[in-house]
């Protein structure tokens, strides 16, 4: 039978960490490189991309928006639309736990996927009973 | 055993019959699923710390998400008493 490769969903905290090689970064680009190699499937909501866009746009403007964007689409992740059952899975979790709505996003989609959630977002630690994760070291 | 349920590409659950579910498995099994087209490590290792140069963006996430909790806190006391 044929394995199905692990999969791993990463939120707006984990690429971060990458891009700015932040605590917990290497072992995004770990990951990155895994996936690179088709050892493993990364995945990300378009919910969390939106999410990255508008705080690197708000933050450090629009060009520098555009250009992380065009640098995350040249990553080995496969990013996932919100479709109707998507933002109603997100909607059951959003009900039962206190986290953001894009990281309801996060969370159903690795529950959809069976994936870990990468991620070292504190808020996300409420999480952890109900999805796997697998926390960025500090 | 639960009942096995088909998600599509874009989103959309399908339960399935055991019989149906065998014959997937059977597809799928003989057809493994397609792996993204593998990248050169260089590529991906350009872009690691790329903009460590600008401020963390930490800071404004964790406000962002507490701003958003607040908002519908206040939203649902309005609403709701």
């Amino acid at each position: 039978m044929a394995e199905l490769a692990t999969t791993f969903v990463l939120n707006n905290f984990a690429v971060m960490a990458h891009f700015r090689a932040e605590s917990g970064g290497e072992q995004v680009l770990s990951l990155l490189e895994r996936a690179g190699k088709g050892e493993i499937l990364l995945a990300m909501s378009l919910i969390n991309v939106g999410e990255v866009v508008y705080l690197v746009s708000r933050e450090w403007g629009r060009e520098q928006a555009r250009t992380l964007l065009d640098d995350l689409r040249t990553l080995p992740i496969s990013f996932y639309d919100a479709t109707e059952e998507r933002i109603l899975a997100a909607a059951w979790l959003k009900a039962e736990f206190p986290v953001s709505y894009a990281d309801a996003f996060v969370a159903a989609l690795a529950k959809e996927l069976g994936a870990t959630l990468v991620t070292g977002d504190p808020e996300i630690r409420r999480l952890e009973d109900t999805i796997p994760l697998l926390w960025l070291a500090d | 055993m639960a009942t096995p349920r088909l998600i599509t590409p874009d989103g959309k659950t399908i339960n399935l019959s055991r019989e149906i579910y065998q014959k997937i498995r059977e597809i799928l099994d003989a057809n493994p699923p397609t792996k993204p087209e593998p990248r050169r490590v260089s590529e991906i290792r350009a872009t690691y710390g790329k903009y460590a140069h600008n401020p963390s963006l930490e800071q404004a996430l964790l406000g962002e998400h507490r701003a958003e909790l607040a908002r519908e806190e206040a939203k649902l006391k309005r609403f709701y008493g």
